[in-house]
């Protein structure tokens, strides 16, 4: 069984009479890429805050790289990497600078750590180029190469693909998934764009109103959501037999009396109506069903009005 | 601690903002000189003037606070040292004493450079020596009530986000509590103590108080210095970072 790197028992968050995150229970193998979905205000960025110790949780406790203490948590996050909202750096110094100065401030020997972690988010020829002058997709490279500057085991990414155009997208997406596969990097990563989780992550959590209301694997997930033909016939039981003995398939469930789904021929229902038709069973409806990520997570959340 | 430190004046001295304001001090200290020399001031009088200028650097010591802290606050980069495990008290004495540091290297130079003038551009009366150790206990006393100046502004830049909020604050509070205990003073007298009591007043009572009642500024100093300090720190523990 994977190492368990962070669990949250009953963690919540209190800002005056807005409970913005309750009573949530999240757990994070080691060597996942958990993805944390959730519409704006789900309590998503709260939750990363409280983990990252940028805010103290009003209730519940936190188990972050087997540390459960106020001075464990401080080593715990040592080994952590984070970007918490949008990437914050000191306008007037270069790329190079502004690592230097953390690489300084946590007291890092290695010199040429900064070099590296520019050169792997490809910042590295932007010479003595201001934070200030920096474009967005940019500011949030450097955002992430300050959260790998030292190798972190846990990596939290807080929506950090936003404002960055397809090309930056996909790039980030090859940062996150070579960090997570060649170095066995953790990752907690929050994210709108809900197509882009759903090529990295390999665990979902979805919150709704402070609440987790669902944590499921990326296999369970695809299972949840894939594709098959919704098959309405008049005899359902003598459907299943040409389909097992004509047709030679078996990836089909009879979801009552009048319904069949069918995993196979999702681009050739023709062939199946052709073969029930021929052998007498009548087929009043075919359909193509089945959800992506999106229209799973409204459907969790209970339709579009509550989106 | 030592490392955050040396991070900060890193940082500081990656950027013209110190070097603007020690090139401007250092041109100030060097034109009263050029004034004060029109008069044929000797070097021993001019640097008792340096006794009723006290007052002045109380105003100036929030733009090293805004340098090291508030400037952070603004650029929502502190929770990138927060995220990486640094404890909140690490941080925030560490602050304290990178803001302490730079103002220490501001104020070596300018008096430096004051004194330099004075030397190139006055004669001494030979007594140099003996007017500069007289000098000591007041500038030492004063030193202690920009350090206490030094911890209320720092405190504020970690409180406040908005940078010219924290520098109203600062002057608020350094300021306000004096006019607030004078308009007082009317309805009783007895917020004439208070007044004097006030960190502002007390740098501006140095010049007239003998060697040896600096003492009594010396401890509602180091009271101030305690409250701001400690105050912050408390506040800073339970804030959010963002």
């Amino acid at each position: 069984m994977s190492e368990n790197i962070l669990s949250t028992n009953k963690i919540s968050k209190k800002f005056g009479n807005f409970q913005a995150v309750s009573d949530l229970d999240l757990e994070l193998c080691r060597g996942e890429i958990y993805g944390l979905i959730g519409k704006n205000g789900a309590g998503k960025t709260t939750l990363l805050k409280m983990i990252s110790g940028l805010s103290n949780p009003s209730g519940g406790s936190l188990q972050l790289l087997g540390e459960t203490t106020e001075s464990g948590f401080q080593k715990a996050r040592a080994k952590t990497g984070c970007m918490i909202e949008s990437p914050g750096f000191l306008p007037y110094l270069s790329a190079n600078d502004n690592l230097e100065y953390y690489r300084l401030q946590r007291g890092m020997k290695d010199k040429s750590c900064v070099q590296k972690a520019l050169k792997f988010v490809g910042l590295s020829g932007t010479g003595t180029k201001k934070f200030k002058n920096f474009s967005l997709g940019m500011k949030q490279r450097l955002g992430l190469a300050l959260a790998v500057l030292d190798d972190p085991e846990l990596l939290i990414l807080d929506e950090p693909i936003n404002g960055l155009d397809p090309m930056g997208i996909a790039e980030f997406r090859e940062m996150i998934l070579s960090l997570n596969h060649e170095k066995g990097t953790t990752v907690l990563i929050s994210s709108h764009i809900l197509g882009e989780l759903s090529q990295i992550a390999t665990t979902f959590g979805f919150m709704n109103d402070g609440k987790l209301i669902e944590h499921i694997s990326a296999a369970d997930l695809k299972e949840k959501c894939k594709m098959n033909l919704k098959l309405t016939v008049d005899n359902t039981e003598r459907a299943a037999k040409i389909l097992e003995q004509n047709l030679s398939c078996n990836e089909f469930q009879i979801e009552n009396e009048r319904e069949i789904h069918l995993d196979a021929f999702l681009d050739t229902p023709e062939i199946v109506v052709k073969e029930l038709v021929e052998n007498d069973v009548m087929v009043s409806g075919v359909e193509r069903t089945g959800l992506n990520l999106e229209e799973y997570f409204i459907n969790l959340v209970g339709g579009m009005q509550h989106v | 601690m030592f490392n955050l430190i040396k991070a900060d004046l890193y940082k500081s001295f990656h950027r013209a903002y110190l070097y603007v304001i020690i090139i401007c001090l250092a041109g100030l200290a060097v034109l009263v000189n050029v004034i004060v020399a029109q008069s044929d001031c000797s070097v021993e009088k001019a640097l008792q003037l340096i006794l009723e200028l006290l007052v002045y650097p109380l105003f100036l010591i929030c733009l090293f606070s805004d340098m090291t802290t508030a400037e952070e606050n603004k650029e929502h980069s502190l929770k990138n040292t927060i995220a990486a495990g640094i404890s909140r008290t690490k941080v925030y004495f560490a602050k304290q004493i990178s803001t302490l540091v730079i103002g220490l290297i501001t104020g070596i130079i300018t008096i430096g450079v004051y004194m330099a003038s004075d030397f190139l551009l006055m004669h001494s009366d030979g007594s140099f020596s003996q007017t500069f150790s007289d000098l000591m206990p007041y500038l030492g006393t004063a030193f202690l009530c920009y350090i206490a100046a030094c911890f209320l502004s720092t405190a504020l830049a970690f409180i406040v986000k908005k940078n010219a909020l924290f520098s109203i604050s600062y002057f608020g509070i350094l300021v306000f509590p004096v006019l607030l205990f004078r308009l007082l003073n009317y309805a009783n007298p007895i917020f004439l103590k208070f007044e004097e009591l006030t960190l502002f007043m007390q740098t501006n009572s140095i010049i007239t108080t003998a060697p040896e009642q600096l003492i009594n500024i010396v401890w509602v100093a180091a009271i101030h210095l305690v409250v701001f300090c400690f105050g912050g720190l408390l506040i800073f523990h339970r804030q959010e970072v963002n």
